[in-house]
C-alpha cells in the first residue's frame, strides 16, 4: 500500500516536470497547447476510491496551477475529470465486464478501450481549459479548433507513452 | 441533523468534488484581482525557484543572439551619452537642472519562464520585490513593450503580457497621433489588434504603432509594432487593423521594468473604473 503511494508520487513528478519543462515550451501559437499531465489521473487504478480519486485530481491540477500561473483553472478542470472518470470507465464497459486485476492502461484492456478513454478524457478536458481561461462565448470558435488540435497532439503523446514505456508488461 | 450527515456519508463524493470546486472558482477568482494573497505568494515562490534552476541550464543556448542583442542595444544607448555629441553652442549655460525631474527608472530583469499559447499569458521574472519591483509596474524590453507587473515575491514577479485577454494599452498611429486600444484576440502570438482608429485617417501597412503620452504605466513613444494589415470593411466607422508585434515574446530574454515614479500620483487622479 506504502509502496503503491509512493510509486504513484513519484510518477506524479515526473509526469509534472515534463508537463511543465518539456510540452509547455512546444508552442505553435494559438494551436497546440496539449495537456498531457492528465495522463497521471487516467491510470490512476481502478479499485481507487470515488473521494480518493477527486482528491488526488484536486491537488494534481493545484500542482500545475502553481507552474502556470491560472490558479484553479487546472484545478477545476481536474476535479471535474476525477469526478467524472469512474462514470466514464463505466461506460466503456467492455461486454464481459471488468475484472478485479483490470488496469485503465493499454496493456491491460486493449489498444482500441484505451484509445477511446484516452480521446474521451483528453477531450473532455481541454475542453473545459480553455472555456474556463477564455471566459467568453465568442471565442468559442477559437476555443474549439484549439481543443480539437491540441486534444489531439496529446492523445497521441499519451498513447505513444504507454506504448513505448508499458508495452514489456503485456 | 441525522439525515444530513446520513446524506454526506452517503454522498460523500460529491459532496467533496461540489467543494472542491467552489475551492477551485474562489482561487480563479482571487488570481484574477491584483491583490496578494498568502497562497499566491506561495505558489509563485515554488515556481518561480524551479524555473529559475531550469533556467540558468537553458540560457546557454541563446547566450550567442542574446549577447547581440544586447551589445547592439548598447551602442544605441551609447549615442545618446552626453559625451557623443559635440558641443557646438558659443556659449555654456550650466543648468542645475531644478527644472528636469526624473520619473523613470529602469531595473533590467531576466525572463525565467513565459508562455505565449494560452489564452492569458505570463511572464516571469527573476527581480522582485527586493530589488524595488511592485505591482502595476511595466515591463518592456529591448525592442518593444512587454506588459505589466501583476504580483511580485522577495526575488520574483509574475508579469501579464500583452497577450492577455485583460490587458488593453493604448496606442498612437499615425502623423496626427490617433489613440486606439490595443489587445490581443488569442491567435497568434506575434500579432495584437487595435481598435477605435476612425476611418477618416490615413494608414498604411508598416506604419508605426506607439505607446501614448498619460499613461500610468508605459512611458511616451515606446515602439509597440508596425501595421501589418488593416481593412475598412467593418460595419461601424472604425478600421480593423492588425499590428506586428516589434516585441518576439518567443525568445524574450531580458527586460527592463519600468519604475514611474509618478504613478500613484497620477493615479489618484484617474477615475477608479480604470485600471
Amino acid at each position: 500500500m506504502i509502496a503503491d503511494i509512493v510509486l504513484q508520487a513519484f510518477r506524479f513528478v515526473i509526469i509534472l516536470l515534463l508537463q511543465i519543462l518539456v510540452l509547455n515550451n512546444i508552442t505553435l501559437p494559438g494551436v497546440f497547447n496539449a495537456y498531457i499531465y492528465i495522463y497521471f489521473i487516467m491510470t490512476l487504478p481502478l479499485s481507487i476510491s470515488h473521494s480518493a480519486l477527486i482528491l488526488v485530481s484536486f491537488l494534481c491540477g493545484l500542482s500545475v496551477d502553481v507552474f502556470s500561473n491560472s490558479l484553479g483553472i487546472h484545478a477545476f478542470t481536474c476535479t471535474f475529470i476525477g469526478f467524472l472518470r469512474p462514470y466514464i470507465i463505466t461506460l466503456l464497459k467492455p461486454s464481459g465486464g471488468y475484472n478485479p486485476e483490470d488496469k485503465p492502461r493499454l496493456y491491460s484492456l486493449g489498444f482500441r478501450w484505451f484509445v477511446m478513454y484516452s480521446i474521451i478524457v483528453v477531450f473532455i478536458m481541454h475542453f473545459m481549459l480553455f472555456l474556463i481561461e477564455t471566459l467568453s462565448i465568442n471565442q468559442i470558435l477559437l476555443v474549439l479548433t484549439k481543443t480539437l488540435s491540441s486534444s489531439l497532439l496529446a492523445v497521441i503523446i499519451i498513447i505513444l507513452i504507454e506504448y513505448f514505456f508499458y508495452k514489456r508488461k503485456s | 441533523m441525522r439525515s444530513l450527515i446520513l446524506f454526506l456519508i452517503r454522498y460523500n463524493a460529491f459532496v467533496l468534488f461540489l467543494l472542491l470546486e467552489v475551492l477551485s472558482v474562489y482561487l480563479i477568482v482571487q488570481n484574477n484581482s491584483f491583490h496578494e494573497t498568502g497562497f499566491i505568494k506561495a505558489a509563485n515562490n515554488i515556481s518561480g525557484f524551479v524555473y529559475s534552476r531550469y533556467d540558468d541550464m537553458r540560457s546557454y543556448i541563446n547566450l550567442k543572439s542574446e549577447n547581440e542583442r544586447l551589445i547592439n542595444e548598447n551602442s544605441y544607448l551609447r549615442s545618446l551619452l552626453p559625451e557623443a555629441f559635440y558641443d557646438n553652442s558659443y556659449q555654456i549655460v550650466s543648468i542645475s537642472d531644478s527644472n528636469k525631474k526624473q520619473i523613470y527608472t529602469y531595473i533590467p530583469a531576466r525572463v525565467i519562464n513565459i508562455s505565449t499559447n494560452k489564452f492569458n499569458n505570463y511572464v516571469t521574472i527573476n527581480k522582485g520585490s527586493l530589488q524595488g519591483i511592485r505591482p502595476r509596474m511595466a515591463v518592456i524590453s529591448p525592442d518593444g513593450i512587454v506588459g505589466i507587473v501583476k504580483q511580485v515575491t522577495p526575488h520574483f514577479s509574475s508579469v501579464i503580457t500583452l497577450l492577455h485577454q485583460d490587458l488593453e494599452i493604448s496606442g498612437r498611429i499615425g502623423m496626427e497621433g490617433f489613440v486606439g486600444s490595443i489587445y490581443w484576440d488569442g491567435k497568434d502570438s506575434r500579432y495584437v489588434k487595435l481598435k477605435e482608429i476612425p476611418k477618416q485617417i490615413v494608414i498604411k501597412n508598416g506604419d508605426k504603432v506607439t505607446t501614448s503620452g498619460g499613461s500610468i504605466f508605459f512611458p511616451e513613444n515606446l515602439v509597440i509594432g508596425t501595421v501589418s494589415s488593416f481593412s475598412n470593411e467593418t460595419p461601424d466607422n472604425f478600421y480593423d487593423i492588425t499590428i506586428r508585434l516589434s516585441t518576439n515574446f518567443s525568445t524574450l530574454q531580458n527586460v527592463y521594468v519600468v519604475n514611474y515614479l509618478l504613478q500613484s500620483e497620477q493615479q489618484s487622479l484617474t477615475p477608479p473604473d480604470e485600471k
